[in-house]
């Protein structure tokens, strides 16, 4: 093998390497109270912390749950019986999620009645 | 020189002093607080956990699930610590293309008769094409 035949193999191979270690995936994050969730492209995370969930789409889709979360207290005078965590009013479930980046459709639901809104139609649904 | 040299040194220790005083509970409500103090005579003076959990799925189409509990004990009834302090923290990583990683950590303990503190950190992270990555942290006192 030449020596200049060489050096090109050396420099396909150097640029190839660059471009397979400068390739990186998206990655979606979102931060809530300190803790971290994140996506890579096409996945889904999910976290819930103390009742409190949210959801982070690689695909760029907005999917979050909210639920109750719980407030925390070192006074002693407030003491309740039973958990601390679990929420003393009624948990209210909401539930947000939009497909595809132009906003093709865009679902809310709360308390088992949904809001669905498509580019061409509303519909609400009651379970 | 001399005289400097002992101002000095008096700075440094009552720094540390000062530090300390300033430092521990701060009392809202003194009697009521010795009394509370007072009534917990035989129970423990503090109570802490600390429960960190890491999961991680590697491999492509790989599954990694992870479940960790740690529950305080009651003790003899009626009787807590007069501080509980509770830490739950969690690293849940899907590293794999279409990989599928789980965590769920849940703390359950006593409330302190003066004071709980919990703290409650967690990082989920689905990095692989079509990973999954769910995460789950309770962090919980009861009386």
């Amino acid at each position: 093998m030449s020596r200049c035949s060489r050096t090109a193999t050396f420099a396909a191979l150097s640029i190839l390497w660059c471009g397979v270690s400068a390739s990186a995936e998206t990655l979606r994050c979102q931060s809530v109270n300190g803790n971290l969730n994140c996506a890579g492209s096409g996945g889904v995370s999910c976290q819930t912390v103390d009742g409190k969930k949210v959801c982070v789409s690689g695909h760029g889709d907005v999917v979050q749950s909210f639920g109750n979360g719980k407030s925390f207290s070192d006074d002693a005078d407030n003491d309740e019986d039973g958990l601390d965590g679990a929420p003393s009013h009624p948990v209210i479930h909401q539930r947000l999620e939009q497909h595809g980046p132009g906003g093709h459709t865009l679902l809310l639901e709360r308390d088992g009645t949904k809001l669905h809104i498509q580019t061409d139609s509303l519909s609400i649904d009651r379970n | 020189m001399q005289r400097a040299s002992l101002v000095i040194l008096a700075l440094l220790a009552a720094l540390p002093a000062a530090a300390q005083e300033r430092g521990g509970l701060a009392l809202r409500n003194p009697v009521s607080e010795v009394d509370t103090i007072d009534a917990n005579r035989g129970c423990p003076l503090s109570a802490t956990s600390v429960t960190v959990g890491v999961n991680k799925a590697t491999g492509t189409g790989s599954s990694a699930q992870q479940q960790l509990g740690t529950f305080g004990g009651s003790g003899s009834s009626g009787c807590r610590p007069l501080v509980s302090t509770q830490v739950v923290a969690g690293v849940n990583l899907g590293l794999g293309n279409r990989s599928s990683a789980g965590q769920s950590i849940a703390v359950q303990g006593q409330r302190g008769a003066l004071a709980t503190t919990t703290f409650t950190r967690g990082v989920n992270i689905g990095v692989g094409a079509g990973s999954t990555a769910n995460q789950r942290l309770l962090n919980q006192t009861s009386r």
